[in-house]
């Protein structure tokens, strides 16, 4: 909403500078987002007098005209259609400043010297309009100054208004709101108007079908209307505040708008041949055309103006094309009603048209302004276009709408605030905003303003106090409330944790969209279950994910194409999948994924690239810092995951967690272009274990003796099988055992494998003897060769 | 026999002569297999104790023995100074180790750190709601008209009739009410959804913290409180905290809330566009017909909400132009972190 300081300032004295109100009305509600200097740039115009126009010699559309300026004549050349001898312009001589801060130099035209411009209303900012110079009326004398004649300086604030303030969609409203800040009396715009016409009451009646959607309607009329362009205040005040200036008729409707809020409408009375406007309901596919030429198709829910023949406004919204106001226009019936919001709101929404009058009637209008209103623009239609307006009003107002009573405690606002504000600061807001009270003390009666739909409640009003009180001036309480103890759930720890660890660990955290494409979820796995958008906005971000893999290959690919090629990235967060009767599921996951180097580029290790161990050795880690040790790892089909390398993480039948290969389709379909590992682990049953609590177990009192033991086994029999095997022979003295050398080649044959374990031996009740040890050891030599064919390697 | 001795000494004094002359890695290697090996020198003497008449053997073994160790001693002396030559000679304090990765928190989720932890302190619990909510949750019960704008196909993404993804953490508000009878003190972070097309300053997914905090007399004094006690925090102990009027459907009064620009300082710059204040977000007192809809006694109990976009507390603090690249991931933006 953009409002005119200067307009503000002829609704109420205040000295107030345009910043200062700025600032007041954003601390009131109002933001001012910005504040823009109007007509300031102008300088040097002058009224002017042609005194004689000679055809330009070289150019047959413009002529060379004398002007006399007040300070002597001189000649300018101009191609304007309207020039004539003794004609008042407005001249713009060298040095001059036009709007645009165009300044103006001396200029030769065709051939001929030009000493200056006669001006159109785009050249001082008035309009847009450039088709005909600016004719002044006679009585002009030249050389006076543009600023004894109109006030182009202006400052204009954009507000952003929010929607349960339709009053302030005005500058009555926004006055008002200064009023209540600043103090000082309302100035409502003169309304007595001369009516030299017959009575309206016997030329118009007003037939309201429907009083829920059009609890009120009244009607004027004007005759001999001379429709022309505005005088140049009133285009100007319309073009500063964004309205294009059409005519006298439309421009004074678009005034009275823009000061009282109030949407009003104009229609060629010549329209109406029966002399009566019936609202109605639109019949199941009623066309209409409404003045932006586009044909309408309603339905019973759209309400109408009609002639009681044919429809001529889509109530509230737009006038029908053929109804409306040109320039052989001589009789005028003026409309100014009240409209239901919801029937306007949907209307608008329905046919696509937001406008000036469908955004006040659907946050609520002011009932009481209608016939108001109506009165102030047919004053200015009589004065401007020298209409005869008819005697009286027409107003239908079958369903009144009465203003809601409130009883206030104002205790309510102290408390609500912490404030001690007294019933004297509370009178002088209420006062201030207009709103009509009784009592005072510990209760009020008080009555809500007709322009004021959103005040309802005790609450309301307790914020109207807040907001003219000053919300800087409530104190601001620093204190502990609530109880004590706030919790942190154990799984936040957890998390907490994880994510430490993880870092630590050399990965980077991700945050990524959860929105992905559905199309490439299907294709990689086509009988996937996932959450569908019903109005995505694009294909792309048509799904919820359904798992944390996509959104983790996502990024990875998008990584690994900016040259981001050795990376680690995890994410712990949430997916979805559809249930039958219900929301969604929505749970965790931990994911990992691992490419290219292993450890950056450094003279300390040999290069590695990532393998499968690389995943599991983070999943290990992972595993031995929360004290997780019963878990297995087997093969599974997963998607995602290539068959040969591909795990899944169970504990007893419970499969909670997957690791593999990403495989080369899915890599593919996803456009990694480099081998990439990943990894998932569902996120609630790592927190069962990861949350089971540790105790503190004594450190091992006896030393422990090391032994190793290198053994060729056929290549198919599994590291786990001889670990198992080593610690059962070995029983409870064997505290670890681990492979420590994996070797192929030299002096082991085909299809065997040469693996190397430490065994660490110790007693937790006496220091192991050199003999007990090499007893063991041997047994273990022996029975790994019986069971697994393992032959000893010479140490 | 004392000329085997006298032989030993004389190959004591020469074995240490030679190792005394020696100066590197190599020449030493072959002097210790001349000396020490099977083959060597000191073998063939060991060669000579079954030799002698047995009653000399231990005193001849005992005096080898004592001469191996000397030498093998003066072996290892030398080889580590040997050792310790070449480490210092290659030693290079300057040399990058770049030994192995670094890993790095996502700045947005290094902020929701922030935010909980401060709340925390003062007393707040962190409560959580599901992403696929509700109209009852997102809209109905948050005091929402039915034909509300934001209800719209154009502005939430729908599930399916009643069921959409939350446009905003309020929802959580009213879940944990319904649970729970006052006092109520909690953040509620999370991602939320609108039907935006990504660009710099819009992205369709987002993420919020919610703050509510209901009981016996909390007023909007406590609310400026909270907010300016967390702006301190957060942003460090200059920061101002301006409150203006606003509208919310399940606030009122409702208000909007800026912090004092983090950059300039108030000063105007153009991350504040000049005008000393950014914009964060909004706030208000618990409307009645939200304690209405929960079962809250609105004359017994009063409360305070309040919203922040954490993307956007995200990018102020560390000077992100463009919110797309806190979902996009890349590592060389992570890194920066």
């Amino acid at each position: 909403m953009k409002i005119s300081y200067n307009w503000l300032k002829e609704l109420l004295d205040f000295d107030a500078s345009p910043e200062e109100v700025a600032y007041l009305l954003t601390m009131s509600g109002s933001e001012v987002e910005t504040i823009e200097n109007k007509g300031f740039e102008i300088k040097g115009v002058v009224t002017a007098t042609i005194t004689d126009i000679k055809p330009h010699p070289n150019a047959n559309k413009l002529t060379i005209c004398d002007v006399d300026t007040g300070e002597g004549k001189v000649s300018v050349v101009c191609g304007a259609p309207n020039l004539k001898i003794g004609m008042k312009v407005f001249f713009a001589g060298e040095g001059a400043v036009l709007a645009g801060n165009n300044k103006l130099k001396k200029a030769t035209i065709r051939g001929v010297e030009s000493s200056g411009m006669i001006l159109a209303e785009d050249e001082l900012g008035i309009s847009d309009d450039h088709t005909i110079v600016i004719e002044l009326a006679d009585g002009y004398k030249p050389g006076r100054p543009i600023e004894d004649i109109l006030a182009l300086n202006d400052y204009i604030f954009e507000l952003e208004i929010t929607p349960n303030r339709p009053d302030c969609l005005s500058h009555i409203g926004i006055a008002r709101e200064l009023k209540a800040l600043l103090g000082g009396k309302l100035k409502f715009p003169e309304t007595s108007i001369d009516e030299t016409g017959p009575e309206v009451s016997s030329n118009l009646t007003i037939e309201i079908d429907d009083p829920d959607g059009c609890p009120r309607y009244t009607g004027r009329l004007i005759s001999d209307v001379k429709v022309r362009p505005s005088p140049l205040w009133l285009k100007l005040r319309l073009y500063y505040l964004g309205l294009r200036p059409i005519n006298n008729i439309v421009d004074i409707t678009n005034y009275v708008l823009l000061e009282t809020g109030h949407p009003l409408h104009a229609f060629d009375y010549d329209y109406f041949k029966t002399a009566k406007v019936q609202v109605r309901r639109a019949y199941e596919g009623e066309k209409f055309v409404t003045l932006d030429e586009v044909e309408r198709i309603l339905n019973s829910k759209h309400l109408l103006i009609t002639n009681a023949e044919e429809p001529v406004a889509l109530a509230g919204i737009m006038g029908g094309l053929h109804s409306e106001v040109t320039e052989s226009t001589t009789r005028v019936l003026l409309e100014s009603a009240y409209f239901d919001p919801v029937t306007i709101r949907y209307g608008a929404k329905t046919v696509g048209l937001s406008t000036e009058s469908s955004q006040r009637f659907e946050r609520g209008a002011d009932p009481d302004m209608a016939p108001k209103a109506n009165n102030r623009a047919c004053k200015l239609i009589a004065e401007l276009a020298n209409g005869k307006v008819f005697k009286g009003i027409v107003d239908a107002y079958p369903k009144k709408i009465s203003p809601v009573k409130i009883s206030f405690r104002p205790q309510i606002a102290r408390t609500v605030l912490g404030i001690d504000i007294n019933s004297n600061e509370i009178d002088k807001i209420f006062k201030g905003l207009d709103i009509e009270f009784e009592g005072d003390g510990s209760l009020m009666d008080v009555t809500q303003p007709s322009f004021r739909p959103d005040l309802t409640r005790e609450i309301d009003l307790v914020e109207e106090i807040a907001r003219i009180y000053g919300l800087d001036k409530i104190p601001e309480v620093y204190r502990a409330g609530g109880t004590l103890g706030a919790e942190i759930t154990p799984k936040a720890k957890v998390i907490d944790r994880l994510r430490n660890f993880l870092v630590g660990r050399g990965f980077v955290e991700i945050f990524p969209l959860t929105l992905v494409d559905g199309r490439q979820l299907i294709k990689i796995d086509n009988e996937i279950d996932f959450v569908k958008l019903q109005n995505p906005i694009s294909e792309e971000m048509s799904a919820l994910r359904p798992d944390l893999a996509t959104t983790m290959l996502k990024v990875l690919r998008h990584n690994i194409n900016h040259g981001n090629k050795d990376i680690k990235l995890f994410e712990v967060g949430t997916y979805y999948k559809p249930v039958k009767n219900g929301l969604a599921l929505e749970k965790e996951l931990i994911c990992l994924a691992i490419s290219g180097r292993e450890e950056p580029v450094s003279w300390r290790h040999k290069e590695v690239f990532s393998d499968f161990y690389s995943i599991k050795a983070e999943i290990e880690a992972i595993f031995e810092y929360f004290k997780i040790s019963d878990f297995e790892i087997e093969p599974c089909n997963s998607s995602h995951f290539a068959d040969d390398c591909s795990y899944m993480i169970k504990d007893n039948d419970k499969i909670w967690g997957r690791l593999g290969r990403i495989s080369s389709d899915v890599a593919k379909i996803v456009g990694i272009k480099q081998e990439s590992f990943l990894a998932e682990l569902e996120f609630d049953i790592f927190c069962e274990y990861a949350l089971r609590q540790s105790y503190f177990k004594p450190l091992p009192r006896f030393p422990a003796s090391n032994r190793d033991i290198a053994i060729i086994v056929d290549q198919s029999i599994p590291a786990k099988e001889i670990i198992s095997l080593i610690k059962k022979v070995a029983g409870d003295i064997v505290e670890d055992v681990f492979p420590f050398d994996l070797y192929k080649g030299k002096n082991v044959s085909e299809g065997m494998k040469g693996i190397a374990f430490r065994i660490i031996y110790r007693s937790k009740d006496h220091t192991l003897t050199d003999d007990e040890v090499e007893e063991v050891h041997g047994r273990i030599s022996q029975r790994l060769n019986k069971e697994l064919g393992a032959q000893l390697r010479s140490k | 026999m004392d000329d085997i001795l006298n032989k030993i000494k004389e190959f004591e004094s020469f074995a240490l002569s030679k190792l005394e002359s020696v100066n590197d890695k190599k020449a030493l290697d072959a002097i210790k297999i001349e000396l020490l090996s099977r083959k060597g020198r000191l073998s063939e003497f060991y060669g000579m104790v079954s030799k002698v008449p047995t009653e000399m053997r231990p005193k001849l073994g005992a005096e080898l023995n004592r001469i191996k160790k000397v030498i093998q001693d003066k072996i290892e002396l030398t080889d580590k100074a040997f050792r310790e030559v070449f480490k210092k000679e290659f030693f290079d304090y300057t040399l990058p180790v770049r030994a192995s990765f670094i890993g790095h928190k996502h700045p947005l989720l290094q902020t929701v750190d922030d935010i909980i932890t401060i709340f925390h302190g003062m007393g707040f619990e962190v409560a959580h709601g599901p992403d696929v909510e509700t109209d009852y949750y997102n809209f109905d019960a948050l005091n929402t008209p039915e034909d509300h704008p934001s209800r719209d196909l154009s502005d939430t993404f729908y599930i399916k009739k009643g069921i959409l993804l939350r446009t905003h953490t309020s929802p959580v508000q009213i879940r944990t009410m319904e649970k729970k009878k006052p006092p109520v003190k909690i953040i509620a972070p999370g991602r939320c959804y609108r039907s935006d097309t990504p660009d710099a300053s819009h992205s369709p997914v987002f993420y919020q913290c919610e703050g509510l905090y209901v009981d016996e007399g909390v007023s909007f004094g406590d609310l400026k409180g909270t907010i300016t006690a967390f702006a301190r925090t957060m942003f460090g102990k200059n920061v101002k905290v301006r409150f203006r009027p606003h509208f919310f459907p399940f606030t009122e009064p409702s208000v909007e809330y800026d912090f004092s620009c983090i950059i300039c300082g108030g000063k105007g710059c153009r991350v504040c566009k000049y005008n000393g204040w950014l914009e964060i977000s909004g706030a208000g007192m618990v409307d009645p017909e939200v304690f209405k809809t929960v079962g809250y006694d609105s004359e017994k109990y009063t409360g305070f909400a309040f919203g922040m976009g954490v993307d956007r507390i995200t990018m102020l603090r560390y000077q992100i132009d463009d919110i797309r690249l806190l979902y996009e991931n890349d590592v060389r933006f992570i890194r920066q972190f």
